[in-house]
């Protein structure tokens, strides 16, 4: 048993210095085209790692091209495009690597062993659609119920004994009111990309400038037809650690969205009232007006929420590391409709479209030629140009003969010793 | 007690296949001094002595025909670039140290013992050159800005009956040291004494150097 703890002891003691022994790889890179979560759900994330030790590269995935629309169906826009990533690293020292999205068509140009980039035309990518119920934005029966049992209290005690029939009819249908938030944007082909060597790191963040503005129109799209150019991001930022947060001008989105929850509600109250008995219908028809507001007032905060976190990118985020020896760069960094998380637990989509990583790299080890130790003289020529190695007739067997001449004469010796014996033995 | 000792047969080699998994074998830390030289197939065991040319570029093995030669101004195992030149006499009356070079084959193993443990090569190509024509070649036959790194063992063949008019060249590509053979290094063997080997003249595999 003490044996056992020994072992184990040594065992965790070995696993636990062996990490130590890891030798830092001479160069690595890595590259990650697209990585989308949408509600929370990793539904996309296409990366490379690439990591020479100087006499092999180590590469966790092939480089790819696939066409998104097999990453992301559904999303037509996109899917009309190609992520692209490629991470390389040499086994001089130096890495590079390259990543994005392009429009279809789009794919990846190298340089030889030294950088990549990523070559294709712009494409459109949609940001995703929301539909808000307002049990998802009241939370739950119970705060539609109460904003309709104030709306309805001056007819109170005209309902009488009618009032829970009114009120299961009008929440039932409310509750299934949904508000339909689409978010799109035009984006031009995004790239990331840097390259290191055993001293020092660059990257860089692009989002090509085909449209000559280096703008992103953002729409938001509501129900009927409904449509608000929320910005034309500007993303023509230098990079920077942490990138530049792209601020959208938000003062107009509340009152677009009461303006649509509002007529999303009308509509569903008509449809209510309609299926309700017609004693009860003409009390509660004129109050529809009525019944509107207190809904609204109640979804107002989380519509304000909702508003001001509709969109947040940020854009060109280049970080160097380890002294300038590395370099992380994040192109589009996003995050749409992050108020949603109150709901859902999560954005509706976040994620980030061009990232790569190189270094920290290292210079290989590499022995200077010949033997040092041993410097030419200036008498000598700089190589042999004779080997003259052949021997006529017997060779210098020196050791050899050394050791034969040794046995000789201890044999001699002995054999005197016993010549000497038996010369006294024979005079006795 | 002294005889037994020369007819007694040295230590056996241990023997490693050249196509062994890259597994079995690691890098030296850097370039190593070699000790000694040690090719299976030929019944080659020779202490490996530092040499240098002559003013003239002649480069002579050890006087001693069972040792052989280090150019001590090529690469030691276990550089990342250059050669490692070795030379030994060919003995056209037998007992040469290399005078069965010519019999190596491609594919064949040569050790090259050093401080750090037995530096495994795989031999990869054997010729024959005159010897005006290692003289043009000298540069990419020994010097040392290749950039990848291997073993060029030469020795005499061609005897004409008072003269040897021709080089054996060997290359031998590293594979590494061999895991567990990191020595407590012992002291350098002197070689066993073999039977006189007749020169077999020119090799098989007569090309052009890689």
């Amino acid at each position: 048993m003490r044996l056992g703890a020994i072992i184990g002891a040594f065992t965790v003691t070995t696993l636990a210095v062996a990490p130590a022994f890891a030798a830092a790889p001479v160069s690595q890179a890595s590259a990650r085209s697209i990585q989308l979560k949408i509600a929370g759900n990793n539904l996309v994330s296409q990366e490379t790692n690439a990591s020479n030790d100087g006499s092999s590269e180590a590469v966790s995935v092939d480089n790819t091209i696939p066409e998104l629309v097999s990453l992301i169906p559904g999303n037509n826009a996109l899917s009309a495009g190609v992520g692209v990533q490629k991470a390389q690293a040499n086994k001089n020292g130096t890495s590079f690597a390259c990543a994005g999205v392009a429009g279809a068509g789009g794919g990846l140009v190298t340089v030889g062993n030294s950088e990549c980039k990523v070559d294709g035309k712009p494409l459109t990518l949609g940001l995703g659609n929301l539909n808000l119920g307002l049990d998802d934005l009241l939370g739950g029966n119970g705060a539609i119920t109460s904003a309709l049992g104030t709306a309805l209290a001056p007819v109170l005690d005209a309902l009488g004994p009618q009032l829970n029939t009114v009120l299961s009819t009008l929440t039932g249908s409310l509750a299934d009111a949904g508000l339909d938030i689409g978010i799109s944007g035009g984006l031009s082909a995004v790239e990331a990309t840097c390259t290191a060597n055993p001293t020092a790191a660059q990257g860089k963040a692009e989002i090509a400038d085909t449209s000559g503005d280096h703008k992103i129109p953002i729409t938001l799209h509501l129900p009927n037809n409904t449509n608000l150019v929320l910005a034309n991001l500007d993303v023509d930022h230098p990079g920077k650690p942490g990138g530049t947060d792209v601020l959208v001008e938000l003062d107009s989105v509340i009152d677009t969205l009461v303006a649509a929850l509002s007529t999303q509600i009308t509509t569903m109250l008509g449809g209510a009232l309609a299926g309700l008995d017609p004693v009860l219908k003409a009390i509660v028809q004129p109050l529809q007006a009525a019944l509107i507001k207190p809904l609204v007032d109640a979804l107002e905060p989380a519509l304000k929420a909702i508003s001001d976190n509709i969109l947040k990118i940020v854009v060109n985020d280049v970080t160097p590391g380890d002294g300038g020896r590395s370099v992380s760069v994040t192109t589009l960094r996003l995050e749409v409709l992050g108020a949603v998380a109150q709901f859902t637990g999560s954005s509706l989509v976040s994620g980030t479209i061009g990232h790569v990583t190189c270094g920290p790299n290292r210079a290989p080890v590499v022995t200077p030629p010949g033997n040092p130790e041993n410097p030419q003289n200036p008498e000598n020529p700089e190589v042999p140009t004779v080997v003259d190695s052949g021997v006529a007739g017997h060779g210098d067997h020196t050791a050899r003969n050394i050791l034969l001449a040794t046995g000789a004469l201890m044999l001699l010796a002995g054999s005197a010793g016993l010549v000497g014996f038996r010369r006294s033995l024979l005079n006795k | 007690m002294v005889i037994a000792g020369f007819v007694l047969p040295s230590p056996g080699v241990g023997v490693v296949r050249p196509d062994a998994p890259a597994s079995q074998y690691h890098q030296a830390s850097g370039p190593v001094d070699p000790e000694l030289l040690i090719v299976p197939s030929i019944s080659i065991r020779a202490p490996i002595v530092p040499i240098e040319t002559t003013p003239d570029g002649v480069l002579h093995p050890p006087a001693d025909v069972d040792e052989v030669g280090w150019w001590k101004r090529s690469a030691k195992p276990g550089a990342t670039s250059g050669q490692t030149l070795i030379t030994g006499h060919t003995v056209h009356t037998g007992g040469g140290v290399m005078n069965r070079l010519g019999d190596l084959r491609p594919g064949a193993l040569v050790r090259v013992k050093t401080p750090e443990g037995m530096f495994d090569f795989t031999t990869t190509k054997v010729f024959v050159y005159t010897r005006a024509e290692l003289a043009q070649h000298a540069k990419e036959l020994f010097g040392q800005k290749r950039p990848d790194y291997r073993l060029v063992l030469v020795t005499c063949t061609g005897w004409t009956g008072h003269d040897y008019t021709s080089n054996i060249i060997v290359f031998a590509s590293p594979l590494g040291i061999r895991n567990g053979t990191e020595p407590k290094t012992p002291p350098v063997e002197k070689p066993t004494p073999r039977p006189s080997d007749e020169p077999t003249g020119e090799p098989g595999d007569v090309g052009a150097p890689a």
